[in-house]
């Protein structure tokens, strides 16, 4: 496996000799058999396992016997034998289109491109990840429900209660806003996409308002009156002003949360529930009990959609906030609701984190 | 209507293919030149298979072919003598 590129391939212990000496004419002669084992995994969902390689050997099959010239060629594909360093480095890169083949990209640029050859609807990719298909509730079957959903039934509570007025950024279907105008609060919801928005007032339950926003747009806030609301609320969405979902269309993150100091009462919270710095969408290796995973990048964000922890905080920092509460959101390793693989990894590695940033006082 | 005039009528909706010549616009490589952008491909992709009655497999978008205009109405052509 080539853990930085995210390729592998399937073979046997000889071929390791053939990769410490590829040029060693003792090879020449020799017939190898190796297996088509890397798939992008990452099709079968979000927070399915990442790791891009058919992970049960029984169902690789007989595999190929090749000579040497042809193993070559296979671990050239998967970059497992590289010839040029300086033309590989220059593969971690932005693609520049859909298209573009020489440039990993990153996961998102990733995603894309495979719903573009598959001919899969990426739309209809996105929201079955989190939620039911009649996006009412949060799915119980993947590693949002048994994370973030559990995580979010036992952890809000003790942050809204009754009078609390709450701003939902990015509300979707209204899920989370109903959870916490159940606890009592009188919830904003806001989202850009009218499908959702319609259905979350439909299926409001206590005190929420929804409107359709074009949140990252300039002065799409502005509607709103300064100081009206003790907590912010946003989830899995934060990532996109640091990690622009379109590359060379950034969004203006300092603008955001001043418009969230704005929005905000004196000592209000933001609540930031995002993709975990350092553990979201790493490989799972090892075993099912002692898993491990390899970080090949965390500063540079070149793979990664999320941005690292300090440059994540650096903007409310610098705009006064503090930050009060620190949650590194895990899955229990018993969850019975999910592959117990995808609940051991995500007990070890925290897949979320939640941060609260407390407003500065006036 | 023919698969050029499709995919040129195409293109002319975003700003034209540019070159000199006929060859030229062939040969232009539309992503690489800015012609249009991944939104516009897949647009594009819609487009053509909506007008023209074909569909691109994924061995065709992949190909090399595909990048250019040349390459890309070579492929469609290829589609309609298969159907």
């Amino acid at each position: 496996m080539n853990v930085a590129a995210r390729t592998a391939v399937g073979a046997g212990p000889e071929v390791l000799e053939v990769l410490s000496a590829p040029d060693d004419p003792r090879h020449a002669a020799r017939r190898f058999r190796v297996w088509k084992i890397w798939r992008f995994s990452h099709a079968d969902g979000l927070l399915a396992d990442p790791s891009r390689f058919l992970r049960d050997a029984g169902t690789w099959g007989d595999g190929e016997d090749v000579d040497l010239p042809a193993l070559l060629g296979r671990l050239r594909e998967q970059f497992l034998l590289v010839d040029d360093v300086d033309a590989y480095r220059q593969r971690f890169a932005l693609k520049g289109s859909l298209l573009d083949r020489e440039h990993f990209g990153n996961y998102h640029q990733q995603l894309g491109q495979h719903f573009f050859y598959a001919r899969t609807d990426p739309t209809r990719w996105w929201l079955q990840q989190k939620f039911t298909t009649d996006l009412a509730e949060i799915r119980k079957d993947t590693l949002y429900g048994a994370v973030q959903d559990r995580f979010l039934d036992r952890w809000l509570p003790s942050r809204v209660r009754t009078g609390m007025r709450v701003l939902d950024l990015g509300c979707g279907a209204g899920t989370i806003a109903r959870k916490m105008s159940t606890l009592g609060a009188s919830v904003v919801g806001l989202d850009p996409n009218p499908e959702y928005i319609k259905l979350a007032a439909e299926r409001a339950v206590a005190d929420e308002q929804f409107a359709v926003c074009p949140l990252g747009e300039p002065g799409a806030l502005d509607h709103l009156e300064a100081g009206s609301f003790d907590a912010i609320y946003m989830s899995d969405a934060l990532l996109f002003y640091f990690v622009p979902y379109i590359p060379g269309k950034p969004l203006d993150v300092n603008a955001f949360v001043a418009e969230i100091r704005r929005l905000l009462k004196p000592g209000g919270l933001f609540l930031s529930l995002e993709p975990h710095p350092v553990f979201y969408l790493l490989p799972w290796l090892g075993s099912t009990d002692r898993p491990f995973t390899i970080i090949s990048e965390y500063w540079t964000s070149l793979w990664r959609i999320n941005p690292p922890l300090g440059r994540l905080c650096r903007p409310f920092l610098d705009q006064g906030f503090m930050i009060c509460g620190v949650e590194e959101v895990r899955c229990d390793a018993d969850d019975p609701h999910v592959d117990t693989r995808a609940a051991r990894f995500a007990a070890e590695f925290p897949l979320w984190l939640l941060l609260e940033f407390r407003s500065p006082a006036p | 209507m023919t698969p050029t005039d499709a995919v040129l009528a195409f293109f002319d909706t975003k700003g034209g293919v540019p070159g000199a010549s006929r060859a030229e616009q062939l040969s232009c490589a539309y992503l690489d030149q800015k012609v249009i952008d991944s939104m516009g491909i897949i647009e594009m992709v819609a487009h053509l298979e909506d007008t023209l009655g074909v569909r691109f497999d994924a061995e065709d978008l992949q190909s090399n072919e595909f990048q250019t205009v040349g390459g890309l109405i070579a492929i469609i052509e290829r589609l309609q003598t298969v159907r």
